[in-house]
């Protein structure tokens, strides 16, 4: 076991990093404060405070680089960085992203890292999970920027700020999930280490039920509670983009984390996922229906199961063999099957079959 | 031998959660803890069970697939696949009367699943020429079925696994 990696080891120091930064500001530059993030499991973040030669006040960065043995995420993290540098030029709220690093002298066992300056503000919105009735209007509220926010995303033009240079458009705004189901069962293919019958099975039935988009947008991906900075009440940076992509809005609503409450007063409905569709088809312009963003909670389920059959090739390979992985590929994808397979049994409480009685919304365009 | 390797484990459990998890003092190491003790008991689970399921769902999917072949006989369909089913149903996993442990189990239902895959993949191509066929539909029904004893197979060491807070 001596060799096997664990989550501990390969640890950043303070004086690599400011070796590093002297380097690349080109002056003396030391790194004074030094930090793994705790929340989050896909891939390493790290928070350092430097303080360069010339400047007059402390500077904070973050480093992101993938876990020993690999990232859970199967997508590079290269591509992650490159998100970052197109959304810069956007109105799409994002930490400013500084180097990629792929220099073996810099690298350690390999693993390449970049950096991007750090935005002051938090993930957590204190009371944001507390159901007492005095905190009502601080969820809607907070749920609201947070549309807002997705909103901006979605009407980004992401064609003209490049992002089919680094992911593939669906053909079609009628053919948003069959492409997305088509690529991500192809990406499945390239790491896969055992058949799964439920999976295989399901793929017809996300082929045939995928709901027609009203519009190709730049999703996020993992969005909502824990994945977005905020400061007085404002998102100042949304984060986290790894799973990003190219495809229907509705995939984003159905990934909302925390942030669609369920709020019941006196037997009258303040928020919930209709009040959200209708709020965000008023500062987006785009209309979305319950029953597509059920089909992507499935979709999304599907996406997570195969992420995270990736994310155990490091305890399969002994190369990383932190537990968490190994909780996440036993009981998390156990459920993702179950969500999939209860849908094409007909099961789901949230899902109807009626894609195909309906017609396409009239919607917005923002791309 | 006693205590069995069950005892053994339900003593490390025990262990693990009363005199060790309650000590440790980072956020990380409490955080890893809780995910470790739910781990414990899955590779029980697995240990008391996962044998019993995986002898019960080879047999199972080796009756499907032979409904599978039989039907694709009737087809006449031409489209490749012919002999994957037969081979991996004529194929030897055990000498007759030896023991056979989980790992053995495994290697046959990892062939029998990557040929039902196959041969799911070939029966979705036929949807739009043979959704009306009663034999068709029956079939697809069934493997519906099979999928159903399959989680709840595996859902027996999971559901009773993971009982406590995650992480």
């Amino acid at each position: 076991m001596g060799q096997h990696q664990s989550g501990h080891s390969n640890a950043l120091t303070a004086g690599f990093l400011s070796r590093y930064l002297s380097s690349k500001w080109g002056e003396p530059c030391e790194v004074c404060r030094l930090e793994k993030f705790d929340r989050g499991w896909s891939r390493e973040t790290w928070f350092l405070e430097c303080r360069r030669a010339t400047g007059d006040r402390p500077q904070n960065l973050v480093l992101r680089r993938d876990l020993p043995g690999g990232s859970i995420d199967h997508r590079p993290l290269r591509k992650e960085y490159e998100i970052y540098r197109r959304l810069a030029l956007s109105p799409v709220p994002v930490a400013r992203p500084l180097w990629w690093e792929d220099d073996p002298a810099w690298l350690e066992n390999g693993r390449e890292f970049y950096l991007r300056e750090q935005i002051e503000g938090d993930w957590d919105v204190p009371h944001f999970m507390d159901p007492h009735p005095q905190y009502d209007a601080l969820r809607i509220d907070t749920s609201k920027e947070h549309l807002r926010k997705l909103a901006i995303l979605h009407r980004c033009d992401w064609h003209q700020l490049g992002f089919e240079e680094i992911m593939s458009a669906p053909a079609s705004a009628a053919t948003c999930a069959r492409d997305a189901v088509t690529r991500l069962y192809d990406e499945w293919q390239t790491f896969r280490f055992d058949p799964d019958p439920v999976l295989t099975e399901g793929k017809e039935w996300l082929l045939a039920n995928g709901p027609p988009a009203p519009c190709i947008s730049l999703l996020k991906g993992n969005n909502g509670r824990g994945e977005e900075v905020f400061r007085n009440g404002q998102i100042v940076a949304m984060s986290d983009w790894e799973s990003s992509s190219l495809g229907d809005p509705s995939s984003d609503l159905a990934r909302c984390q925390d942030f669609i409450p369920e709020i019941e007063r006196g037997g009258k409905r303040l928020w919930g996922l209709e009040q959200a569709l209708e709020y965000y088809r008023e500062v987006s312009g785009v209309e979305i229906r319950a029953q597509s963003v059920a089909y992507y909670r499935i979709l999304n389920g599907v996406e997570s199961a195969i992420t995270l059959f990736h994310g155990v090739l490091p305890v399969i390979h002994k190369t990383n063999l932190l537990v968490r992985q190994t909780w996440l590929a036993t009981e998390m994808v156990h459920l993702f099957r179950k969500l999939l397979l209860d849908a094409m049994c007909g099961r789901s409480t949230e899902y109807s079959r009626s894609f195909y009685n309906t017609q396409p919304p009239k919607t917005g365009q923002p791309s | 031998m006693r205590p069995s390797a069950e005892e053994v484990m339900h003593s490390i459990i025990w262990t693990f959660d009363a005199e060790i998890a309650p000590d440790l003092s980072t956020a990380r190491a409490k955080s890893l803890a809780l995910t470790t003790s739910n781990l414990l008991r899955h590779v029980l689970l697995r240990m008391q069970r996962e044998a019993y399921a995986l002898w019960d769902d080879n047999r199972e999917l080796r009756q499907l697939l032979a409904r599978m072949q039989g039907f694709f006989a009737q087809t006449r369909d031409s489209r490749g696949h012919d002999q994957a089913i037969p081979e991996v149903l004529a194929r030897k996993y055990a000498v007759p009367g030896a023991y056979r442990g989980v790992a053995e189990l495994e290697k046959e239902a990892f062939d029998l699943r990557e040929a039902f895959g196959a041969a799911t993949v070939r029966l979705h191509s036929l949807q739009a020429t043979h959704s009306s066929d009663e034999q068709y539909r029956q079939l697809r029904a069934a493997i519906r079925e099979y999928l159903e004893h399959l989680m709840k197979r595996e859902s027996r060491w999971i559901d009773e696994a993971f009982v406590q807070a995650r992480r």
